[in-house]
């Protein structure tokens, strides 16, 4: 009876070891996935180069990003503790006119090809609700570039919600400064300046 | 007499000088972050002016007068000439592997790479490496001390004075004649061009991004990327969301241009 029991034991225990190995490594491949995904529709439209305007590389990356970023989140995130101080009419101003934002500056960055590629280096998992993908872009000719992207889970799907490049991570480097504008200048003055920066990037 | 040492001796000084009149001006909220802020946007400010109405024009000559192939050249030509300082910092650092690289590099452009025009050690995949006396200096403990901006020289720290002292002084351009150290400037400054012209795209504050983005990279060259794990998990990303209240805030998101 005890060597059964032991038995049931490790059995059991066993099952519950595999399953939370096989649910973990579903849920690398799931983020890892979204990665790439959005990936290679950067470079779709970095192949299309001059076939595609401003206009069209902002409208075809739009669906994807807003798929595999979790840009409400990111809102929150990069204004810190000033966040509590919006009405909910400045926040939904904030989280639009950031997304737009968001898809405008791939539209402008990633208006070209000349043989780049991006490789998943390797993929972590951090806590059970957060994967890290280490990626490489490869420029030819020149030293490949570190993109790393955290995910965080929004229900089922995983979601960006940083990316960190060559060590400077995004959602840090705006936070310091959208906090400091907000402090020193208000939140008009930063709408304001979002909007500058979407008129900058389209030309 | 050599101009890329002393005038790096009269900015270090001049700073110096800047720091102390500041110092005697009306009290302040200080930035703990940033305990200098008022004294670097002013050197900032100084910096861009200088850009915008010396450099500038002068880069845009120089990449009117010479070919895109000869800049190149003249840009392989001086990394070249920087690689027996970072062999140097490599072994002040300990880093063997990265030692033998850079050393491989300089002795194959010098000798197949006619003086360093073409950069051959590339075509052959030997990996270049950055390194400077700050980053050596950072290896061996020396915290990074605040935030600066010099004078002409752009974003820096405590810890990086002395490291661009000793960075001038092991430079074999610093002991060239002078129309090479004007050319090497020119030409650091039309390396420089794409991350300005990134700097004015992006950013909302460029003071602000310029220092938060200076910091993080620096930290990445001399962690040799470790840094990233600690950028990844910022505190913020376990405040409590009000996740329901953001999903309505995405729910009905129109974005058009």
């Amino acid at each position: 009876m005890l060597v059964f029991l032991r038995k049931l034991i490790t059995v059991f225990f066993l099952f519950f070891i595999s399953h939370s190995v096989y649910a973990d490594a579903e849920e690398i491949k799931l983020a890892s996935q979204v990665v790439k995904d959005f990936q290679a529709e950067l470079l779709d439209v970095m192949q299309q180069g001059d076939k595609l305007t401003y206009e069209q590389r902002f409208e075809q990356l739009k669906p994807v990003v807003l798929k595999s970023h979790n840009l409400a989140k990111i809102t929150r995130i990069v204004v810190s503790k000033e966040w509590k101080k919006l009405t909910i009419e400045q926040k939904k101003e904030l989280v639009r006119k950031f997304s737009i934002l968001s898809v405008a500056s791939y539209a402008h960055y990633f208006n070209s090809f000349s043989g780049e590629s991006f490789t998943v280096e390797s993929v972590k998992q951090l806590s059970p609700g957060q994967i890290y993908v280490h990626t490489f872009l490869v420029l030819p000719d020149e030293k490949d570039v570190s993109m790393d992207y955290l995910l965080k889970k929004k229900g089922d799907d995983w979601r960006i919600i940083n990316i960190i490049t060559n060590g400077v991570s995004d959602l840090a480097l705006k936070r310091s400064e959208y906090v400091a504008v907000l402090k020193k200048s208000g939140f008009d003055v930063l709408l304001a300046e979002l909007s500058v920066k979407i008129e900058k990037f389209s030309k | 007499m050599n101009i890329r040492f002393f005038s790096r001796l009269l900015i270090v000084f001049g700073f110096f000088l800047l720091a102390a009149c500041a110092s005697t001006g009306n009290i302040e909220e200080v930035n703990a972050e940033d305990p200098h802020e008022r004294f670097n946007r002013n050197m900032y400010g100084f910096n861009n002016g200088v850009d915008t109405y010396v450099s500038s024009p002068l880069v845009t000559v120089y990449q009117w007068v010479t070919p895109g192939l000869l800049r190149t050249s003249i840009a392989n030509f001086f990394t070249n000439l920087k690689e027996p300082r970072t062999v140097m910092n490599d072994v002040l650092q300990g880093k063997e592997k990265a030692t033998g690289e850079d050393f491989e590099r300089f002795v194959i452009n010098t000798l197949l790479g006619f003086g360093g025009l073409i950069d051959v050690a590339s075509y052959a995949e030997i990996e270049y490496h950055e390194e400077d006396f700050s980053q050596t200096l950072a290896v061996w403990g020396t915290p990074r001390g605040e935030y600066l901006i010099l004078p002409l020289l752009g974003p820096s720290s405590y810890r990086g004075i002395p490291g661009e002292i000793v960075d001038a002084a092991s430079s074999p351009v610093s002991y060239a004649i002078w129309p090479i150290q004007v050319l090497d400037l020119l030409n650091e400054r039309a390396n420089a061009e794409q991350s300005l012209k990134f700097i004015d795209e992006a950013a909302v504050d460029p003071y602000i991004f310029m220092r938060a983005s200076y910091i993080q990279w620096r930290d990445y060259q001399i962690t040799e990327g470790a840094n990233t794990a600690e950028n990844l998990l910022m505190p913020e990303l376990d405040e409590a969301f009000d996740d329901e209240e953001l999903e309505l805030l995405e729910e009905d998101l129109d974005i058009k241009l």
